[in-house]
């Protein structure tokens, strides 16, 4: 049973896509800041890393990636690099912000990005197709 | 905008420039004059008026070269002096009082009320009335006689003191009178163009004024929105993972009050989309925040999203785009949302079995013109100019469809606009509504 993590300081938003992805058989660890994220990664070791963007500073989301991405080969996240990341945040904050790998990859590699509200379906889809890449 | 401030008191040295100017002709026709008279009247040794016209050269050169360093108002008010004092030698030498280079006199009190204060020109003038009605004294009483020249009569009027003085009289008066009129009508002057300084002062500010509240309300409106769309989208997700039945079973009862729930926070959330698209319609894109957008590729994809729609209510799209290799240097999403807007829009309101045409070809000065023409209920002429208004929906719109923010248009108008285009629109009732889109385009090649 795959285990995701999803880090979000929205707590109906965790509810809402924790309901959705247990009741599609996933195990669902949260983490309510980036901060809180990181430690949990190390912990828990999830197969899959939902991450939202502005938490406790409108770019924690992106801290998270970047530590969590980093190439540094003495980095502590190094064993976590290749967590699949599953980026969603609203549409209005992906102004001027270059993350969105299907025109930015290079930029920020996170592997997905979708926009908030994530309807179930489509996290649903996108949760299977990332940990299935992966 | 800036607004240049036109010279009132700052103008002082631009006058001095302006004097010495004027002056170098004046020294050039005297020095020309001294040339002709030694040609011309031999009799008369015209040398003094060559002297002359050296002199004028030589102080001129000198106020010229002391410009940087020597007060303004002191460099006009001794070019002045030596201005009269060189006239006055003038007219000595071409025939005393009756010279007919003393109306230059005349010239010299209007030029100086444009360049001095009202009381700096009267006592200016003063020294004039002075210089000339000593020479003339002095010539009348024989202590500084002018040259005769031949074949003019000698000076009658030295012979008569009384004449003399009359004609001193009213020289003087009509010095003084033209240093009143001169110096009264340039006041005038000044004093409008003063108040015409403050009103542009006051413009100006109004308009920044303007500006920032325009700014500032664009970022309450960004603020509230962030913080309106937060809790609506946790609304969302959670009414959404209710009805697809991960938390249990649903009555239809339930079912159905919980979908009507969702679709009122879609609806709230578009509205909240929209109020972020306008505030941000009207935001400056930093340059590097600009990519080259291939116009055609941009239609095409928002066509293709809208096939759907167009194929539901059986709708005619005719696309029609010449120039495929046409660039626009901007935001994706701002060009996309006029796009969408414009083509939502034609779709929404053109009932079922209509006809939507696309067209976009490029003009001569490298604007792209796009049109978007519908047979749809169309806009009432007097209700056209108020389209692009923010919150206005036409009344026929409003009764077709209930739901809509009266915001699309305005995001269209204001999007364009921060590019360099411009958006116009025809419409009859009943008939259609054709918007056409000017934006500014980069053609790689003309013959695309």
């Amino acid at each position: 049973m795959a285990t995701i993590l999803i880090i979000d300081d929205d707590f109906d938003i965790v509810e809402a896509m924790r309901m959705t992805l247990e009741a599609n058989g996933f195990n669902v660890v949260a983490a309510y800041s980036g901060a809180e994220g990181l430690r949990t990664i190390k912990t828990v070791t999830p197969d899959l890393i939902i991450l939202d963007v502005m938490m406790e500073d409108d770019t924690a989301g992106f801290k998270v990636a970047w530590t969590l991405r980093s190439p540094d080969p003495g980095s502590e996240f190094a064993a976590f690099r290749n967590i699949p990341l599953l980026m969603i945040t609203s549409i209005s904050e992906k102004k001027g912000m270059k993350f969105n790998p299907e025109t930015d990859g290079d930029f920020l590699s996170v592997d997905e990005f979708l926009s908030k509200p994530v309807p179930p379906k489509k996290l649903l889809e996108s949760v299977r197709a990332l940990l299935s890449r992966h | 905008m800036d607004i240049k401030e036109p010279p009132l008191k700052s103008d002082l040295p631009e006058r001095v420039r302006w004097f010495v100017r004027l002056r170098w002709f004046a020294a050039g026709g005297t020095i020309l004059m001294g040339l002709l008279g030694r040609w011309a009247v031999p009799e008369v040794d015209a040398s003094p008026l060559l002297y002359l016209g050296l002199a004028i050269l030589a102080y001129n050169v000198v106020f010229r070269s002391l410009r940087p360093w020597l007060a303004a108002r002191l460099s006009i008010h001794l070019q002045i002096f030596l201005d009269w004092l060189a006239l006055t030698v003038l007219c000595h030498f071409t025939g005393g009082a009756d010279s007919p280079f003393i109306l230059f006199f005349l010239l010299h009190v209007v030029l100086s009320a444009i360049v001095v204060s009202q009381w700096e020109c009267f006592l200016q003038g003063l020294l004039a009335i002075v210089m000339t009605n000593t020479m003339a004294l002095l010539e009348a009483t024989g202590r500084w006689i002018p040259p005769s020249f031949p074949g003019v009569p000698e000076l009658p009027r030295y012979e008569n003191l009384t004449y003399l003085l009359i004609f001193l009289g009213a020289f003087d008066a009509v010095i003084l009178s033209i240093i009143y009129l001169s110096t009264f009508v340039v006041r005038q002057l000044r004093r409008r163009e003063a108040s015409l300084l403050e009103l542009q002062d006051n413009l100006r500010r109004a308009y920044h004024h303007a500006v920032e509240m325009d700014e500032a309300k664009s970022r309450f409106v960004r603020i509230v929105s962030h913080e309106i769309r937060g809790p609506l989208a946790a609304s969302q997700s959670l009414i959404k993972v209710a009805l697809e039945g991960y938390a249990g079973g649903l009555n239809d009862k339930v079912r159905e009050l919980l979908e009507r729930a969702e679709r009122r926070i879609v609806q709230l959330i578009d509205y909240v989309n929209e109020l972020l698209d306008l505030s941000r319609g009207s935001q400056r894109l930093p340059e590097e925040d600009k990519t080259d957008i291939l116009i055609y590729e941009s239609i095409t994809r928002i066509i293709k999203e809208s096939e759907a729609r167009v194929a539901e209510k059986q709708l005619r799209l005719n696309v029609q785009i010449e120039h495929p290799h046409v660039i626009f240097r901007g935001d994706l999403q701002d060009l996309e949302r006029i796009f969408h807007n414009l083509l939502g829009n034609a779709i929404k309101y053109t009932p079922r079995g209509g006809a939507i045409d696309v067209i976009g070809t490029l003009l001569p000065d490298n604007f792209f013109l796009f049109k978007i023409c519908d047979t749809g209920i169309g806009i009432p002429a007097e209700e056209l100019p108020r389209v692009f208004d923010e919150f206005f929906r036409a009344t026929n719109a409003k009764k077709e469809l209930k739901t809509g923010t009266g915001l699309g248009l305005s995001i269209v108008k204001k999007t364009i606009e921060k590019y360099g285009g411009r958006v116009a629109v025809t419409s009859v009732i009943g008939e259609g509504s054709c918007f056409s889109i000017y934006l500014p385009v980069i053609t790689l090649d003309r013959s695309v």
